[in-house]
């Protein structure tokens, strides 16, 4: 349990050792999401790639005449 | 293979298309990435090109892996095809080709073989499907042919439990409702690809009936309809157009007529495709290869203008290149004569290469080697252009049979591919920048 006193300046605050620890640990987790965070941001600042496709591929699945060098089975 | 232009991504990040021809996937890179895709440089850490496969170990042939995956594919098929002629003889007498033709009666014996073999295939337990092409000659000239034999072959899939997929490689001409339905309907085919050389008057005079009549207005008229026939609402068309000297510059006028007889549809897909020498000289009709790439982005971009269907990018890699050079593949003469590579059965010169008679052949086996069933050995070692080449593993070769006598059928994909990622880009919907 927290306990800040407000009631006058100079009281102690009353803090257990444990959520120092606690806290420290939390610090600790939230210093490593961010430092893995900043590396995606870096990496992806560095590399962007993204699949795309053919907005009028509607096509039948048989046509896939797109290397053709003549011959009708091609 | 990078675009040669720069697009907006949604995010705000520039970027250019990629295309991964190992897997024939599209993708968009940012700047940087891309210049050091062109430039062949890795740095730092790549795990998702690597991942995709646009960069790989500098050690890793990717070419021998690419060919063993063919000739795995080639040997371990699972769909049997049959290219089945029901007739010898055309209708039409276009300048440009090579056949010659000829009334030939497919005999009784010859469908009852036949049959027979596309039966035993079916119960082999082998595979998976049959696929048949109708080919020709005009297979429309051989339609009772057709109607029979495709009956016979249908019943055979149905009680071997296989499936049946039927294509046909038609002029067109001889088409009307009642038989397209009958095609769909009985005969199971999914598929008709027609060929039309350019607009009306182009079309007519470069594939002109033997009786000196035109075909185009009929064709076009025939295809519109049965887009709007509920009865063939499975029935997908596919448009080739022949480009030669005659009409390589005719793509606007041809695309606003397709789409003004309704064929700008789901269901209808075009391709423009070089005129092709079967061996026969084509030289004063064919577009000369330096000029050929530009003039088939013209009918691309006609295509998109138009709301024409087309595909620009392969959809997949080209695992088995042709019919000839699978054992799983064969190709039936309207004689019966059996060969392995469509461009020998009415081809002068290649007529006697048969690889024997349906009626003779023991109807449980595949039909006997063939001179092109060594094509992944060939490409393998280095004796075509293809092994060091980046389309390989979407072109395939294109054709074993054009490399064997000396003329090389590199693909225009080789010479445009930059171009049409650009095209691709824009189609997807990407604002070019700059």
């Amino acid at each position: 349990m927290i306990c800040f006193s407000s009631g006058f300046r100079g009281a102690p605050m009353l803090i257990d050792s444990w959520l120092l620890q606690h806290a420290a640990e939390l610090a600790e987790q939230a210093g490593t999401q961010l430092s893995a965070a900043a590396g995606v941001l870096h990496h992806e600042a560095h590399v962007f790639m993204e699949e795309i496709t053919q907005a009028t591929t509607t096509l039948h699945s048989a046509f896939t005449e797109t290397v053709n060098a003549g011959c009708a089975e091609n | 293979m990078v675009g040669r232009n720069a697009f907006r991504h949604p995010s705000g990040r520039v970027v250019r298309p990629v295309l991964n021809t190992a897997t024939a996937k599209v993708y968009l890179v940012d700047l940087a990435t891309a210049q050091r895709l062109e430039a062949g440089v890795a740095e730092g850490d790549d795990a998702r090109l690597a991942q995709s496969g646009l960069l790989v170990e500098v050690d890793h042939d990717e070419a021998a892996e690419v060919i063993e995956a063919s000739r795995v594919a080639a040997r371990d098929r699972r769909t049997r095809d049959f290219v089945v002629m029901p007739s010898a003889y055309c209708n039409m007498g276009c300048g440009y080709c090579g056949q010659t033709h000829e009334r030939v009666t497919v005999s009784r014996d010859h469908r009852a073989a036949l049959a027979e073999r596309v039966a035993r295939a079916a119960r082999g337990g082998r595979y998976d499907t049959l696929n048949v092409r109708w080919f020709g000659g005009e297979p429309l000239m051989g339609y009772a042919v057709l109607l029979d034999l495709s009956r016979r072959f249908t019943a055979a899939a149905d009680e071997a439990g296989v499936g049946y997929a039927a294509k046909i490689v038609t002029n067109g001409s001889l088409l009307d409702a009642r038989k397209l339905r009958a095609l769909h309907r009985d005969a199971r085919i999914s598929s008709v690809e027609v060929t039309l050389d350019g607009p009306a008057e182009v079309h007519d005079a470069s594939r002109p009936l033997k009786s000196g009549a035109g075909s185009f207005h009929k064709i076009i008229g025939v295809i519109g309809a049965a887009l709007r026939d509920p009865e063939l609402d499975g029935l997908h068309f596919t448009v080739r157009t022949n480009i030669g000297v005659h009409n390589a510059a005719l793509a606007e006028p041809f695309a606003a007529e397709l789409a003004a007889a309704g064929l700008a549809h789901d269901r209808v897909a075009c391709y423009p495709a070089p005129v092709h020498s079967w061996g026969n000289d084509v030289s004063d009709v064919a577009v000369p290869r330096a000029d050929l790439a530009a003039a088939e982005m013209a009918w691309f971009l006609a295509y998109q203008r138009h709301g024409l269907r087309f595909r620009l990018l392969p959809a997949a890699p080209r695992r088995v290149v042709c019919a000839a050079t699978s054992r799983h593949s064969e190709v039936v003469g309207a004689d019966g004569r059996v060969y392995s590579c469509t461009e020998q059965s009415l081809v002068p010169g290649h007529r006697d290469e048969d690889l024997g008679h349906v009626g003779s052949l023991a109807a449980d086996e595949l039909r006997p080697p063939g001179a092109f069933d060594d094509w992944y050995d060939t490409l393998d070692a280095g004796a075509t252009a293809c092994r060091g080449c980046a389309i390989l593993p979407v072109c395939g070769g294109a054709c074993p049979k054009l490399w064997r006598e000396g003329k090389p059928p590199c693909p225009s994909l080789r010479d445009n591919v930059r171009d049409r990622l650009d095209l691709y880009a824009l189609t997807a919907g990407y604002t070019p920048v700059g």
